[in-house]
């Protein structure tokens, strides 16, 4: 009796915490919806990576086979190895140097005294972020193809070069240029975020800085960058775990036949075999495999952060 | 009830249907309503690209003929993504159009398996002309439906004199001139003329000359690694099936990348990779980044896609360098021109690569069929192909001779054939084959009057200084017909444990030709091939050609049965 009495007591607790919090529900109800309807509910899909799914039935209708596509990707060939290694390093590289550049310039941006300048470098190093990758793939086409790329025709011209670097054909450039690219589309947007961090240093720390001689080296490495590392360490734990996360497409863009061995990341290698070559199962099979990957990375990357410097976001 | 658990309950039901739906659709919409018996039937017809002057079937003239007499229209949505992404996804949505192209084996089993190919049967017994036509083609295409048929195949059936497509190397006309019009032939020919061009025409129109292009970052680019097997007197390409070839005079599936021509070819790819002859972005380019390079007169040369120098002719007609124009002429391995056999040269009596099928969203399949049996009758292909009586051809002498608009149209205008309803119908067949007059049904390929109604002042002249008759006459003579019938119908099936092996069979050879292309020297490149070799083995590709052979001789048990 007196287990049901509490069990009620504690529903009835519940309610009114709902309903004390109504409008905080609601207001995240949207974001949990989609989350729900785009995120959660597709999992279910992950069944067929255990089945004989077949294009045009039903995702239960397939025969079940286990781990027989898992056993593949790691069994036949060199693939698991390859893709692995390449998105954790493209993405790896691109993530720190993303950040650390963008932490830097950030730093730059602020010690420049001119708001219109600072408004110009912002707008000018923002705008990549907002063209689709077939652009950006055409601007650097533009520049670095080997027989009309006008940097490489510049440096063959000048004497520089003997022959123009086939920077977008030759698998040996492929990780530093989809890093620098990366660094170029995002330096803009990760700025922002730094610069917004910088904003909240309150302005007296500076006058006490100035009024004890510090010079402007001294407040940025005692004042504004200890200002700034938790953002950095914030934006280094969330991103982590999208690190596996490659972008199809600049990577479809950006792979040709020479730099396959190089460039091929867990999302290209699903987009072949799943939608090209129809082998859903087997696709699904990879995807998951990414997923618990990026998953252990995450946490790996959150415990580290807590014991490094105390800070984490789960 | 309180009103929140009504609301939970109302959200939970919510998502319990979005789960349904999102786990469960595969059903696709429901059938649209069927037409009024003889009514105006319109149906949607997904383009390959787009059309740019015609909506529906009913605007062109050879359209028109058809709406009189079935009142059917189609009406043509343009369509840019690839084929076959689009034909998984339409599938999966259970979202496809009445008529169907089908590009691949593979994904007619799938349509078949899902219930979404009609089986045509029924129809074909009681159908005057389809039956007769494809009389050949259609035991063979039974074999994909497992003794029931679903689908058809444009350009079929075919004759070896009729329209011969091939597909060897363009070369720019003006530099042929200045070497004397050399007939080249083997790759040491095309090595020594690329170089002299080179040397020669070091910038063209203010760009530096590239000597040869190829798309080689197409998704089937690397197919074009080695297709020079084709050029020998053995072996022939199978078209779906990239991982083997045929070898024709044992009868029997190879392995494709072992293939002595294949590594001859990608040898001659590498030989003029070293010699700086071959386009360095040929990795990165598209077909459209070739057809810049050909429009503008830059490349001296272009590999296998002869269909990209077509519209460079008339680029370079428009921009005054008429001489630069390019033609096709033949290409052989060293070894092949030493040996001098006869040059296989297929003739695809199925084309599943080009496949038609009505699906179960079909509002009134009879009356499709009805249509298809008509244009399967010398009535319905003459009209199809050659146009209107009048308009397009006259009779003289019981034979089909083109009007001078027809011959204008078709050389000058670009709008001409879609305008007029040519090469728009794909989905109601097209015979390479004599009509009953002795003549091509298609008079473009009609050995009277295909030079001249579809090559340019500049190419005929070109050949005549060859000393060729006319622009088929290398192939004609030294070409013997390689029919591609059961062998074209050979698929390992998704299903089959190998089918993965197969794909990473054909991926490893992408690669591998790649790399080898690529070598900087002949050390490089032995070193590179031997460690090929190597990793090539272990992958165990000898299963997959065991299979392609069980499968083989299983079908031809089967077809004799």
């Amino acid at each position: 009796m007196a287990k049901v009495g509490a069990a009620v007591k504690s529903r009835n607790d519940v309610f009114k915490i709902i309903s004390n919090q109504k409008y905080l529900i609601v207001l995240v109800l949207p974001a949990f919806i989609l989350t729900l309807v785009f995120s959660y509910i597709p999992l279910a899909g992950w069944f067929i990576a255990f089945s004989d799914y077949q294009l045009g039935f039903s995702f239960f209708s397939g025969g079940w086979t286990g781990l027989k596509q898992f056993r593949l990707f790691f069994g036949e060939t060199d693939d698991a190895f390859n893709i692995i290694r390449n998105t954790l390093a493209m993405n790896v590289m691109s993530l720190v140097g993303g950040l650390g550049i963008a932490f830097i310039f950030s730093l730059l941006i602020k010690e420049v005294s001119s708001g219109r300048a600072k408004k110009v470098i912002q707008i000018i190093t923002f705008f990549p972020y907002f063209m689709s990758w077939v652009i950006l793939y055409s601007v650097i086409y533009s520049l670095f193809s080997t027989s009309t790329g006008a940097i490489n025709n510049f440096l063959v011209d000048a004497g520089v070069l003997k022959e123009s670097l086939n920077i977008l054909g030759d698998k040996k450039y492929s990780w530093t240029l989809i890093v620098l690219v990366n660094i170029w589309n995002t330096l803009g947007y990760n700025s922002v975020i730094f610069l917004a961090s910088i904003s909240n240093v309150p302005t007296d720390l500076y006058e006490a800085a100035s009024i004890d001689g510090a010079g402007r080296l001294q407040k940025a490495i005692y004042i504004t960058i200890p200002y700034m590392l938790p953002t950095l360490l914030v934006l280094f734990i969330m991103n982590s775990g999208w690190i596996l996360n490659s972008g199809l497409d600049q990577y479809l863009v950006f792979t040709n036949p020479t730099n396959r061995p190089t460039m091929e990341v867990f999302d290209m290698y699903i987009y072949r075999y799943g939608i090209k070559l129809m082998n859903y199962s087997y696709a699904t099979a990879v995807g998951i495999i990414k997923s618990v990957v990026s998953i252990a990375i995450l946490y790996g990357v959150n415990l580290l952060s807590k014991r490094l410097s105390s800070r984490s976001i789960i | 009830m309180s009103l929140q658990l009504v609301r939970f309950k109302l959200v939970s039901l919510a998502v319990l249907v979005l789960l349904g739906a999102n786990v469960f659709a595969s059903g696709g919409k429901d059938k649209a309503a069927k037409p009024a018996a003889g009514g105006l039937y319109s149906i949607p017809i997904l383009y390959n690209g787009a059309l740019a002057t015609v909506k529906t079937s009913g605007e062109t003239v050879i359209g028109k003929v058809i709406k009189d007499k079935f009142n059917i229209e189609f009406e043509f949505i343009s369509m840019t993504a690839d084929a076959q992404e689009r034909m998984n996804m339409m599938l999966a949505a259970g979202d496809y159009p009445e008529i169907l192209r089908i590009e691949g084996l593979d994904i007619m089993s799938k349509y078949i398996k899902a219930g979404a190919a009609l089986p045509l049967d029924d129809y074909v017994t009681s159908s005057k002309y389809f039956k007769e036509r494809f009389k050949e083609q259609i035991p063979l295409w039974k074999l994909t439906g497992n003794g029931k048929l679903y689908n058809w195949d444009w350009l079929e059936p075919q004759q070896f004199e009729v329209g011969l497509d091939i597909n060897d190397i363009g070369v720019r006309t003006d530099v042929l001139e200045q070497q004397g019009w050399p007939n080249l032939l083997s790759e040491d020919d095309y090595v020594a003329f690329l170089k002299k061009g080179l040397a020669d025409n070091p910038m063209t129109n203010g760009q530096k000359t590239i000597g040869m292009v190829v798309p080689l970052a197409e998704s089937w680019g690397m197919s074009l690694t080695n297709v020079m097997i084709e050029k020998g007197g053995d072996y022939i390409d199978t078209g779906d099936n990239l991982s083997t070839c045929w070898n024709q005079a044992e009868g029997r599936f190879e392995d494709v990348f072992l293939n002595k021509y294949t590594q001859e070819n990608i040898r001659f790819f590498n030989r003029l990779y070293r010699e700086g002859l071959l386009d360095k972005e040929c990795f990165t380019d598209f077909g459209t980044q070739v057809a810049e390079k050909l429009n503008s007169g830059r490349a001296l040369s272009v590999f296998y896609t002869l269909w990209l120098a077509g519209g460079a002719n008339s680029e370079l007609i428009k921009s005054g360098n008429s001489d630069m124009q390019y033609i096709n002429m033949p290409i052989r391995t060293n070894t092949q021109v030493k040996e001098n056999t006869k040059r296989q040269i297929r003739v695809e009596i199925t084309r599943p690569f080009d496949s038609y099928i009505i699906t179960k969203n079909a509002k009134d399949p009879k009356r499709l069929f009805e249509l298809l049996d008509w244009a399967s009758s010398e009535e319905g292909q003459v009209l199809l192909q050659s146009g209107v009586e009048g308009v397009h051809y006259t009779i003289k002498d019981g034979k089909r001779v083109p009007t001078e608009a027809f011959v204008t149209g078709m050389s000058a205008d670009p709008e001409y054939a879609e305008k007029n309803g040519f090469n728009i119908f794909s989905f109601l067949g097209a015979a390479k084959t004599f009509a009953a007059d002795g003549q091509a049904y298609n008079l473009l390929l009609d050995a009277n009057y295909r030079d001249k109604i579809t090559l340019t002042e500049r190419q005929m002249e070109a050949y005549k200084k060859l000393g060729w008759k006319n622009s088929l006459e290398y192939w004609l003579k030294t070409g013997v017909s390689a029919p591609v019938g059961l062998i074209a119908r050979v698929v390992i099936d998704q299903d089959n444990e190998l089918s993965m092996l197969n794909q990473k069979v054909t991926q490893f050879r992408y690669q591998a030709a790649a790399t080898l292309i690529t070598a900087k020297s002949e050390a490089e490149y032995q070193k590179m091939l031997a460690g090929i070799l190597e990793d090539y083995k272990k992958l165990n590709a000898q299963r997959v050609v065991d299979e392609y052979n069980k499968v083989y001789n299983e079908l031809k048990a089967g077809l004799k049965n």
